[in-house]
């Protein structure tokens, strides 16, 4: 993934609004990296662009070597369903539907056939430690749970990325360990990982931390194993 | 995403929202049930008319009656109120006529096990029923033979036959008319005008010409059956016909070919009844037309609604014409389900219209086969703008949205 000269506006009432300034960033197959910034530096911004969600306003943006700003809407999707795997901070599970097909979900876009789709959704939930929750809805589950979820639907087209916006935000200290040591795993076994977070602690469990503040990046090193 | 996913995901959103899922389908339900019905009785009433004025018999027969039963007027010298022996026996001698019969036409009180009904009594040759146009439900019509041989039988209209009888068959039973016992044979529904004289459900008597002139000598014939001979030009015999008969009553508007007045009558019910199906089929496409503007005004609240769950769905890999696909099922899936419960509900009319009325109301498969196609139809157009406009979401937008 690279980000060269990378520019993000919003055209807001007050005028014209910069998020991103002259970003540029490589991000390797196989890394662990985590962005760090206060609020409103646009860590958001930065990872929707590296998710293919959202494109720059200026520079260029390449991923696997592909111009996202070339393609249309149904490629940048199909990068999303095979490559990319998004953690939200807010979840963002679809809440009329089980566990089960919430995770199924990533999988029904690719066509997976049925019986394969379910068997692989339930292993992936065994996985995060919900074997025995699989068919709760998201309000019958706690937030700790709720996040197991998103990272098994995140999981479920073995993508080449993980881009996990807060994923700790909404937990306690506790299970927010236990899921970046899920993220720890993954990466371990080959997953690019990006973690956006404010905290320090949990940016610390990263390999390579970026600062961001005001949308620009301000230092960008290897975290020394404590 | 296949086709049956996609159904049964647009089943689980419609069935979170229940009642608003109903309601959005009751335009297209009260739409498709009122066009199924329509038709269904409309073309139930046309058949019945319509085989009326194909009826073989009736091709074949003229029809001809004093003009002053037709046109009243004040009394005239040489006026002719009914037809005399002589002039059958004039009708007999044409050649081209096959056979001459004549129909009376009188009221008189009819009476069976204590109950008196005032009755108008038909009487005429066989084919009465298609002349007087009914049409026997049970038991039988009265044969050649029973008119030749002056027999006291006689077939009573359902109406009537409730008036004596109650609910108990009238076949089989014994009436007194005009003081004479007479066995009916059968039992019988107009065929006529359609609808309108089975919702009238005249007091009818039907009998043997015969038998009714020997009850009531002095009743005159009021019409007079000629069947003409195969292969003989109807028109013109009927013209040669009645101005013989104009020559010896000595009156050039004496007699009148009453046939094409009858199916003057029946031409213009049938055509009412056609432009009626079609007032009422167009009121009902209205009624689609304005549930089809519901069901895109529903879409387009819910596209709203579900603004994140299409950026979630996006984050994940939806590509736009899934989510295009995605709320087009969902219309299709309303409407449709609106048609099958109006076409479930339109059968429901007819057979109900059926058995009140006994016209031959029936809903045929092309009919539902289209109403339901018609249906899906108005779910496609309908969901394509709210459809169009889900899929052309911005991702994050849409996922940002609170
Ligand atoms: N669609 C938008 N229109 C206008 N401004 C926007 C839009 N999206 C983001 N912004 C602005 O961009 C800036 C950066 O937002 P972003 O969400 O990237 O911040 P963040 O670093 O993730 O902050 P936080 O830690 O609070 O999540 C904010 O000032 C926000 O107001
Ligand atoms: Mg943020």
């Amino acid at each position: 993934m690279q980000l060269s000269s990378v520019f993000k506006h919003y055209s807001t009432g007050a005028g014209r609004l910069t998020v991103l300034r002259d970003v540029s960033l490589t991000i390797a197959a196989g890394e662990f990296v985590s962005v760090i910034g206060p609020s409103g530096s646009g860590k958001s911004t930065l990872m929707h662009i590296l998710g293919c969600l959202d494109v720059p306003s200026e520079g260029t943006y390449r991923f696997q070597d592909l111009n996202v700003g070339t393609l249309d809407a149904s490629a940048l999707a199909r990068i999303r369903n095979r490559e990319i795997g998004f953690v939200f901070q807010n979840f963002y599970l679809l809440p009329r539907m089980s566990a089960l097909r919430n995770v199924e979900l990533p999988m029904v876009y690719r066509g997976v056939p049925r019986a394969e789709r379910r068997r692989r959704a339930e292993a992936l939930l065994e996985r995060v430690g919900l074997a025995d929750r699989i068919h709760h809805l998201p309000n019958e589950l706690s937030g700790g749970q709720r996040q197991r979820v998103a990272i098994a639907r995140a999981l479920a087209n073995d993508p080449a990325v993980i881009l996990a916006d807060e994923p700790t935000g909404a937990l306690d200290t506790q299970t927010g360990r236990e899921i970046m040591a899920l993220f720890r795993a993954l990466n371990e076994q080959g997953v690019t990982v990006v973690v956006i977070t404010h905290d320090p602690d949990v940016a610390r469990t990263a390999r390579r931390m970026i600062r961001l503040v005001d949308g620009r990046i301000v230092s960008d090193g290897r975290v020394e194993e404590s | 995403m296949n086709l049956a996913e996609m159904v049964l995901s647009a089943w689980d959103a419609l069935r979170a929202n229940k009642l608003r899922s109903v309601l959005t389908m009751l335009g297209i339900w009260i739409g498709v049930a009122s066009i199924i019905a329509i038709f269904a009785i409309g073309q139930g009433g046309q058949s019945a008319v319509v085989s009326v004025i194909e009826s073989q018999r009736l091709q074949r027969t003229i029809q001809i009656l004093p003009r002053e039963w037709i046109e009243p007027g004040l009394p005239q010298p040489g006026q002719v109120l009914s037809i005399s022996d002589a002039d059958l026996a004039l009708a007999r001698s044409f050649s081209g006529v096959a056979s001459v019969g004549y129909t009376l036409y009188g009221q008189g009180p009819v009476s069976a096990v204590g109950h008196t009904v005032n009755a108008s009594i038909q009487a005429g040759p066989a084919d009465l029923d298609e002349l007087a146009r009914f049409m026997v439900v049970q038991g039988r019509m009265f044969t050649a033979t029973d008119v030749v041989a002056h027999r006291p039988v006689a077939l009573v209209s359902q109406s009537l036959a409730k008036k004596l009888f109650g609910a108990a068959s009238p076949v089989g039973r014994t009436v007194q008319v005009g003081g004479h016992p007479v066995h009916v044979i059968g039992e019988t529904v107009s065929t006529q005008l359609g609808i309108l004289s089975t919702l009238l459900g005249a007091d009818e008597i039907y009998m043997p010409a015969t038998t009714c002139r020997d009850f009531f000598p002095w009743w005159s014939i009021t019409e007079m059956d000629v069947e003409v001979a195969p292969g003989v030009d109807k028109a013109d015999l009927s013209r040669r016909l009645v101005t013989a008969l104009n020559v010896r009553a000595g009156n050039p508007d004496a007699f009148v070919d009453s046939s094409g007045l009858w199916t003057g009558i029946e031409h213009m019910v049938d055509t009412v009844t056609r432009i009626l199906t079609w007032i009422i089929g167009a009121v009902a496409g209205i009624a689609l037309l304005v549930g089809g503007v519901g069901v895109m005004n529903i879409m387009l609240v819910s596209v709203a609604e579900r603004t994140q769950e299409i950026g979630i769905r996006a984050s994940i890999g939806a590509r736009p014409r899934d989510i295009l696909a995605q709320f087009l099922v969902e219309a299709v899936v309303i409407t449709s389900l609106g048609g099958v419960a109006g076409i479930g509900t339109g059968i429901g009319v007819a057979a109900a219209v059926r058995a009140i009325t006994g016209l031959p109301v029936g809903v045929g498969w092309p009919v539902v086969i289209g109403s339901f196609a018609f249906s899906a139809w108005i779910g496609l157009i309908c969901g394509l703008y709210p459809a169009m406009k889900a899929a052309r979401m911005n991702p994050i937008d849409a996922l940002r949205y609170e």
